[in-house]
Parts: C-alpha cells; sequence; structure tokens
C-alpha cells in the first residue's frame, strides 16, 4: 500500500511538472514571432495525419453513403431473386468434435445451463456426420450438401497416383509457373500456383448470388480462399510459412531430448556467458535456384538474478519469463532483392535453470502481412490483426505434435489452446457484429484438440495414461465444455426472433486405445509386397515393391488399391478383378479380432464405388475402413510404414479420436428453433439455411432441411 | 541566456558555414533532415509506442471496416465514429512528446528565423528604424542618430508620442555591417544594420533591454544596456523568402513540410512509431 501511495505521488509529481511544461511552452511558442504556427514535426505527426485520416474516412464515408442507393439499385438488377423470408440472420458455431454423450452429461449435471436452454426451447440432437468422419471431410459435406465424392476431400492426405507419394487432398500449392532466372535470382513473373481441391461450392456463394452477406471464419477447407460476397478467414489447412502443417522448432541442451521425430525440429543449443546464439528456421529461399533454408539469428541472454531472458530476433528484443508464452513476435526472412516474407511465432521457455530448453511455436503467416492469402478479400486478415491483434493464423494451430513428442508439457499445450480461442472469440464476436443481417459462421477448433490430447484422461486404463498424469487433468475436457458454455450465453444474448442459431459439432469423439497398420496386415496377407528381403518398411512405403502390390493403406480413410490405370504401377485390372479383391479384403477385415483384447477392431469396410455416386470417387480410398470405438489406423499406416505387427498401442498424448465407424461418432446440433429432421445431418446444414432465407434448394445437394416451415412459422407450430 | 545564445550561435553558424554561399535552400533541407532526426528521437523516447501503435492499427481497421461493410450502413457510421474516437485518443498520445519537443524545438526555430526570416537591405534600399523609449520617460529634445558609414538617414526624427516612439527613414548605401548610433540626452546607443545581396546572413531586426524573453528572441545581437532610456531599436527588414522551383515560399513552411517527409521516412530507420 506505501509503495502504491509512494508510485501514485511520484506519479502525481510527474504529470504536475508535464502540466507544467505544457503551459510554459504554450505561453513560450505563443511569444514567438515566427514560430508561432509550427511547433515541429511532433505537432505534423499528430494533426497532419489526424486531419489526414479524419478527411480520409470522411470522404469515403460520405461515397459510400451517397453511393448506397446506386450500388443497391445495381445488385438489386444482379440479384437473383428468392421468396420472401422471415429469417434475417443465420448464425452458426461450428465447435468441432463436440460429442453429443459428454454433452449430455454436463447438461445433467447443470454445468452447461446455455446449451440446457437450447435443447429445452429448441433443438439437441445427434448430427450424422460424414463417411469417413475426418474433419475435413465432415466440414467439406457441411458447406457444400454433399458427400465425399461429390466434393472430392476423402481425408487431410491421398497418394500421388504418379509417386505413391503423400500430397495434401485440400489444396494445391506450387512456385510460380513463370520465372525470370537473373544470375542467382529465379524472379517469379506470375503469382505461385494455388488451387483449392475441395470440388462443389458452399453454400454461402450461393447465397452471395441472392444478395446475402456472410461472415465465415475458420471453416476447414477454405484455403485458399474463394471469392463471394462476404468476408472469410482460411481454418484448417492453412499451411505455417515453411509450407507444411506446422513445424515447431525446439532449442534445447540436453542432449537426451534431441529426439523429435514429428511436427518439429530439435536443435542442441550451447551456453557461453549466459548467452545462446542459434537460429530460427524459416521457409526454403524460392528466389534463389535451390535456394536453401532461410534463417534468421537468435540471440538469448539468460538473466539467472531475475529469472528471465533476453531474446533477440529480426531486429526486435524482449524479455520472457520461463514457463509464459511470449506474444506473437513478427520476424522477416530475407530470399534478397528487398523481399520480405512474414510470420509470426510465439516464445516458450521450458526450462532455464539447470540448462536451458525452449519451444517456438510453428511460424504462422503474419495476418496482417500475409505472405499468401489467407482470406478473402485479401484485406480482411489485415483488417482483423489491426482490429483485435496478431493472431495465429495456421491451420492446425495448436500444437499437439508439440505435445505428443514431450517437447511441451500439458499446461503449456492447455494455455497455448486457450490463447487461440481467445483470439477466435474476439474476432467471432467482432464478426457477429458486423454481420447484423446475414450468415455469420465460426469453427472453433480448441474443442477438437483438446479432447484428442486429454482423451485418456476419461479412462484409467488407456495405455497412453502410462508414465503421464491422469488425475491433475481428469476435468480439462469438463472444464473446456464449460467454457464453450459461456461462449454460447454470449452469442444468445444477441439473438432476436429473426435470427436462427445453430451449434454444431462435426463428429463426437471416443477413445484411441489401439492402432492398427493395414498395411502391416496387407503386408502378411500378401497383398502389399516388400521389396527382396525386407520385413518391414520405413515412412511413405520406402520399401514397397510396387509391381507386385495390390492394397495399400495412406491417410487416416481408408485402402487404395493398385489399381491398373490409375496408379502408375498399377496391376489390378478393372471389372472383376478389382471387383473380387475389394470383396476379398472386406470379408477378410470386417470384424477383424484385436487378439490381445479379443475386441472386434473393424465394423465395417465400405466399398467406395458402391456406395458412393459422386464425380470424384474414381480418385477416392477404394475401401473405407469403419473401425471399432478404440481402434483407429496407427500412427505408423498413416504415414506408409509397415512395421512388425499389426496391432499396437497407441502410448501417444493424443488419445481421442473420431476416425472410426462414423455411426459411433456422431456431432451435436443444437438450435434455438425446433427441428423437425429427427435423424439430422451435417449435409442438412445447407439446405436448412437456404430455405431459412427463401432460396431454392439446388438439385445436386444430398441433404435435406432440417425445418418443415419457415422459422416463425416454425415458433408458431 | 546570453551564453546559451552564444552557444547556440556559434552552432548554428558552424552548420551553415559550409553552405554560406549557396542557395539557402540546402542548408535549409540539411537543417529540416536534422530537426526531423531530432523529433524522432524525442519522440520515441517520450511517447508510449506501444499504445500508438495500438491506436493506429484500430484507425487504420476501422476504415478497413468502411470498405468491407460498404454496404451497412450502421456499420459504416460507426466505423466513422470510433475512427474520431481513435484519432483523439492518437492526438492525446502524441501530446507527450510534443510537449517534450516544444523548447528545443523553439530555440531551433528562433535560431533559423535569425538566419533565414529576414532579408538584408540591398543598396539603395530605404527602411525604417525605430527606437522606442522606457514607459516612464519622455521623449526628449535631444535625440539624434548617425551612421559609421554605409548608411545614410533619409529624414528628420518623426516623434510619434503615444506610442513614446521615434522614427527615421534610412537608405542603404554600401554592402557590409553598418552601425547606427543613437545619442538620446547624451546616452549613446548602438544597433547594427546588414546590407547585403546574397548568402546566409544572420539577421536581428530588434535589440532591446536585457531580459530573458528578449535575449531568448533576440540571439543575434548583444542587449541594449539595463537602465537607460531607450527600451528597444528596430529596424524593419523585409521578410526573407526562399526560392524553391518557381515559387518563393517563407522558410517555415519549407521546413514544416521538410521535416515531416524526412520525419516520415526514417521512422523505420530510427525504429519509430508516429
Amino acid at each position: 500500500m506505501h509503495k502504491f501511495a509512494r508510485f501514485m505521488e511520484s506519479s502525481i509529481s510527474f504529470k504536475r511538472i508535464l502540466i507544467k511544461i505544457f503551459f510554459f511552452g504554450i505561453v513560450f511558442i505563443n511569444l514567438l514571432d515566427t514560430a508561432h504556427a509550427y511547433i515541429g514535426p511532433g505537432a505534423g505527426f499528430a494533426f497532419l495525419s489526424s486531419f489526414f485520416i479524419l478527411f480520409v474516412t470522411f470522404a469515403l464515408a460520405i461515397f459510400y453513403l451517397l453511393s448506397w442507393p446506386l450500388r443497391y439499385i445495381i445488385k438489386g438488377l444482379f440479384r437473383k431473386n428468392r421468396a420472401k423470408s422471415d429469417t434475417k440472420k443465420v448464425i452458426i458455431i461450428g465447435l468441432d468434435g463436440m460429442d453429443p454423450n459428454l454433452a449430455e452429461e454436463f447438461m445433467r449435471k447443470g454445468e452447461m445451463p446455455n446449451f440446457q436452454k437450447l435443447k429445452d426451447e429448441g433443438t439437441f440432437n445427434k448430427l450424422a456426420t460424414s463417411y469417413p468422419s475426418i474433419s475435413p471431410v465432415a466440414w467439406s459435406s457441411f458447406m457444400t450438401g454433399v458427400d465425399p465424392s461429390h466434393h472430392n476431400i476423402f481425408d487431410f492426405i491421398t497418394r500421388d497416383p504418379c509417386t505413391y507419394q503423400p500430397m495434401l487432398t485440400s489444396a494445391e500449392i506450387g512456385k510460380a509457373s513463370k520465372v525470370l532466372p537473373i544470375g542467382k535470382y529465379m524472379i517469379p513473373l506470375s503469382k505461385p500456383k494455388m488451387k483449392l481441391l475441395r470440388k462443389s461450392q458452399p453454400f454461402w456463394k450461393i447465397l452471395g448470388k441472392f444478395g446475402i452477406f456472410s461472415s465465415i471464419l475458420r471453416v476447414p477447407i477454405t484455403f485458399p480462399p474463394e471469392e463471394f460476397n462476404g468476408v472469410s478467414l482460411s481454418g484448417m489447412c492453412v499451411p505455417d510459412l515453411k509450407g507444411s502443417q506446422g513445424t515447431f522448432s525446439h532449442y534445447t541442451t540436453d542432449a537426451k531430448r534431441i529426439n523429435v521425430e514429428t511436427g518439429g525440429e530439435s536443435r542442441l543449443v550451447e551456453i557461453k556467458d549466459d548467452a545462446i546464439l542459434t537460429h530460427l528456421h524459416g521457409p526454403d529461399n524460392s528466389l534463389i535456384k535451390n535456394g536453401e533454408e532461410m534463417t534468421l539469428p537468435i540471440k538469448i541472454k539468460i538473466d539467472r538474478e531475475n529469472k528471465r531472458a533476453k531474446i533477440e530476433v529480426s531486429g526486435q528484443s524482449f524479455e520472457l519469463e520461463p514457463r509464459t508464452y511470449s506474444p506473437w513476435i513478427k520476424v522477416a526472412f530475407k530470399p534478397g532483392l528487398t523481399i520480405k516474407v512474414n510470420g509470426i511465432c510465439r516464445f516458450y521457455i521450458n526450462e532455464m535453470e539447470d540448462g536451458f530448453d525452449m519451444y517456438v511455436t510453428p511460424i504462422n503467416i503474419d495476418p496482417e502481412e500475409p505472405a499468401l492469402p489467407i482470406s478473402h478479400p485479401f484485406v480482411y486478415s489485415i483488417y482483423l490483426a489491426k482490429l483485435i491483434g496478431s493472431f495465429g493464423t495456421l491451420g492446425l494451430a495448436e500444437d499437439t505434435w508439440a505435445l505428443n513428442e514431450g517437447v511441451i508439457d500439458e499446461e503449456s499445450f492447455l494455455e497455448q489452446s486457450y490463447l487461440l480461442y481467445e483470439e477466435r472469440e474476439k474476432m467471432f464476436l467482432s464478426a457477429l457484429e458486423k454481420t447484423p443481417k446475414g450468415l455469420c459462421a465460426c469453427v472453433f477448433d480448441t474443442t477438437d484438440r483438446v479432447q484428442h490430447m486429454f482423451f485418456r484422461c476419461l479412462e484409467e486404463s488407456h495405455p497412453a495414461n502410462r508414465g503421464k498424469e491422469v488425475e491433475k487433468y481428469r476435468n480439462v475436457i469438463e472444464d473446456m465444455y464449460i467454457k464453450m458454455d459461456v461462449l454460447i450465453g454470449k452469442v444468445i444474448q444477441k439473438l432476436d426472433d429473426k435470427t436462427a442459431l445453430f451449434v454444431i459439432s462435426d463428429h463426437g469423439f471416443t477413445q484411441f486405445k489401439r492402432g492398427i497398420n493395414l498395411n502391416t496386415w496387407l503386408f502378411k496377407e500378401g497383398y502389399l509386397v516388400l521389396k527382396e528381403g525386407k520385413t518391414t518398411s520405413g515412412d511413405w512405403f520406402e520399401s514397397v515393391d510396387w509391381n507386385k502390390s495390390r492394397a495399400f493403406s495412406l491417410g487416416l480413410a481408408g485402402i487404395f488399391i493398385n489399381r491398373k490405370g490409375r496408379e502408375i504401377s498399377g496391376l489390378v485390372e478393372e471389372g472383376q478383378e478389382l471387383k473380387d479383391l475389394k470383396q476379398e479384403l472386406i470379408s477378410k477385415l470386417t470384424g477383424l479380432i484385436d487378439e490381445q483384447t479379443s475386441q472386434v477392431s473393424i465394423n465395417e469396410v465400405i466399398d467406395t464405388d458402391a456406395t458412393h455416386g459422386g464425380p470424384y470417387k474414381y480418385d477416392a480410398p477404394d475401401l473405407l475402413i469403419g473401425y471399432n470405438a478404440g481402434y483407429r489406423s496407427s500412427w505408423t499406416c498413416a504415414v506408409g510404414q509397415i512395421t512388425e505387427s499389426v496391432f499396437e498401442d497407441n502410448t501417444k498424448h493424443w488419445s481421442g479420436d473420431h476416425c472410426v465407424d462414423p455411426k459411433i461418432v456422431p456431432g451435436v446440433l443444437f438450435s434455438n428453433l425446433k427441428v423437425s429432421k429427427t435423424d439430422p445431418h451435417l449435409i442438412d446444414m445447407a439446405p436448412t439455411v437456404l430455405k431459412l432465407f427463401g432460396i431454392n434448394i439446388p438439385t445436386y445437394m444430398q441433404g435435406s432441411p432440417l425445418l418443415e416451415n419457415t422459422r416463425i412459422q416454425n415458433n408458431e407450430k | 541566456m546570453t551564453y546559451i545564445n552564444l552557444v547556440l550561435n556559434n552552432i548554428f553558424n558552424l552548420i551553415v558555414s559550409p553552405f554560406k554561399n549557396i542557395s539557402p535552400i540546402w542548408s535549409l533541407i540539411f537543417f529540416s533532415l536534422l530537426v526531423a532526426i531530432l523529433m524522432l528521437l524525442i519522440f520515441r523516447s517520450t511517447s508510449n509506442q506501444t499504445k500508438i501503435k495500438e491506436t493506429k492499427s484500430k484507425i487504420r481497421a476501422y476504415i478497413y471496416e468502411l470498405s468491407l461493410f460498404k454496404d451497412e450502413l450502421g456499420i459504416v457510421l460507426s466505423a466513422q465514429k470510433n475512427v474520431l474516437f481513435q484519432n483523439l485518443k492518437y492526438m492525446k498520445y502524441a501530446l507527450k512528446p510534443m510537449i517534450f519537443m516544444i523548447i528545443p524545438l523553439a530555440l531551433i526555430l528562433i535560431q533559423l528565423d535569425s538566419l533565414y526570416g529576414h532579408k538584408p537591405l540591398d543598396p539603395k534600399e530605404s527602411t525604417i528604424v525605430s527606437l522606442k523609449l522606457s514607459e516612464d520617460s519622455k521623449i526628449p529634445d535631444r535625440i539624434s542618430i548617425k551612421s559609421d558609414g554605409g548608411l545614410s538617414i533619409e529624414t528628420p526624427p518623426l516623434r510619434i508620442p503615444k506610442d513614446n516612439q521615434v522614427d527615421w527613414r534610412i537608405k542603404a548605401q554600401e554592402l557590409g555591417e553598418h552601425n547606427l548610433i543613437f545619442n538620446v540626452q547624451d546616452q549613446e546607443y548602438q544597433k547594427m544594420v546588414i546590407v547585403g545581396d546574397q548568402g546566409i546572413i544572420r539577421i536581428t531586426p530588434t535589440v532591446s533591454t536585457p531580459n530573458f524573453w528578449n535575449n531568448l528572441l533576440n540571439p543575434g545581437q548583444k542587449p541594449l544596456a539595463k537602465g537607460g532610456l531607450v527600451k528597444e531599436i528596430h529596424v524593419d527588414y523585409k521578410r526573407n523568402s526562399i526560392g524553391v522551383f518557381k515559387w518563393r515560399l517563407d522558410w517555415l513552411v519549407i521546413l514544416f513540410v521538410l521535416s515531416i517527409v524526412f520525419a516520415f521516412s526514417m521512422k523505420g530507420l530510427f525504429k519509430v512509431e508516429i
């Protein structure tokens, strides 16, 4: 208190001095003969900028106000007509992975009063998900109203039929097609190649054609951003600055901790005179022929007395205490020719007393100076960053691999996840305000990532609990659901009788205790053949003999047949041979027993060709696997390895999953409206929103509206 | 103050010496650069850079908002209101560094005004010289003026009792620095008059009895003796203007524009958020 009083006193006396200086200065200036008109650039900066800004904004405002009737008329001429609708606004909150069973349990305990209110006054139901029940697939079905064979997204990754190597399913990002070689430089003459591989169209594009504005935030598979009437910020599948789906950096003095295998890079550092010199590794230099990875020096000065470190990077300097995240730090890599590639990352010191250990998040694309377009219009991410401050832009921003690899612990993972959540909540609430009519949709990933990493704590016997704390984190998921309830509460307050609210999830959750390596099973059964003398294979089918292999698995969704005419070394003929092989595999895999647990590991296997009718089924996995609860494609199988055993315990922090039989993991559907359809499906969301706005549902859409009538009629009913 | 003036005069004379015989615009460009650097350093060290950055970001965000949501009249008006509010905040944050800039800048401006503010008399040019007596004195009968050469006195004294002032018209005859010698009831006073045709020449139009403000505002010449009959002597030099392309501008306008241009272009170099 005494210190506070002294501080206040000194601050007051300082203010008095300032006031005296100010008045003295004013008198002084007024006495000057010629200088009274000018008090320097200081005043120039402040007043010129202010008046300029005021002038510009006033001019813009007047222009927009005066041109509004004209724009209204022009838009009206080109706008498609729709039926009269009582719905002014639709809000969709996507809580990725929210599980209906857990939601029900927590509502029953009275911990989610806002969800309970929606259930009591509107709707709560399970929402059937896509096959396979993987986020990019499910959210693509949500936005297009069609199944994966119509939108072309069956998994995160697929195989390149020419090389059998993995490639992203959602987007293709390549170098500029035209370059001008000058000396060592390769000057791009065209934009880098960027193509969204998701087919069909999101329903907000249709809304736009009818003059309805949409704000779409972080919905997966919206990168690269598409043009439509509204604003959007891309979500899942936005890469980091290195072009990966998230590569963290780890710096340690402990040689035993240099064992990161996936998701990041670990580097050994040395302390000399309490200082560390190392580098932040950025993207490859695409401006130079065979350009190497660009780096930025990092200088760390350890202040042991004050228990903090001073970090210098990219021309900035900041102090950081151990076990605290730095704010987003801007970093700029310089490939040459005065070009800058801007990114942002957070620093986190794990240990400083006994050695040194620091984690740096993947370098996100800087939303304020984006190296790639991550929003529509391009300036929307810049606008958001200026309005709410810098924010994580990486698709999978919560660094699950850093926790899996033990580079950060549970506490720091949670802190990171909630820092990201807060950014998204801010941008969502802002978007809600800026969308007084039309559609406002936002997907929150926190629910998915936290459940993936802490689901083990809901089941004592989970293999991932070995050597890890369980009790301490038992309520993490429950607490997160409560946090989501608070968000829903904030949104409910903004509802009126012309606004429809839907809270949905793309899938639910279940335990991931045992992994199945389908490649190993295929090898053991003779469908996948290894090169002479090999009994196992490294990543990405390193030792596979493609000239003899008939089937393989990559990613999480299922099995590809090595088809003649499709895969480069395909040997299975189209027609009866293919049909027979698929049937053989289906009958062998359905009901596959895990001998260690005596449980059925695979409930069903789906023939994609037989069950899907869309134009993109040809390139899809030929068989989709419906794993039983507790099972999933193993980590090794997903990356094309062949191991010794088919089944393995999942001991990673990533202990919950949903890449199973979709019937086991439906999502949730909450609404302030009473939904009439008894078996709602994700693909019903697009037609529902179109109907609410009085728009005819396109015939290609496979879903049907959840509501029989329009909103007000529905309420009366 | 006399010592401060002495030091400042020498510093400014030194700075201006390489530019003495070329167009004054070059030295003014150089001074603008120095002023910009000094102000940037003061601005950086005395302002709340984080708050200024935040406020500027918000202003830009609301400007983007105007075009992103241009079809929503409510949002356009609200963005306009927010820009105005953030602008006021920005001006509030700019006030503190402005206060710290006032004193050094005033000293610089006084110096520059004495270098660039007035034009020396041209040969054959006439002007008015005014002698102001102290308030408790009446205009004495015995009052005269003479030149030590290079100037001629064109008129007899014109007495203005209401202002306690006596005026003469003088004419420049030769280039150089000449003294006017006044005799007021046997007390002698001197005022230097500059006749020149090119280069940067320090000119002090007014010399007065010593006090803080008079010394500060007239740095180029020693003050009059204390306790005498005369309070102030003023030579009516014409205001100077400097040629920039086709125009002739006051030095202050040039300094104002150039120092702002330099400051904005160097803010990145000095890492200043303005």
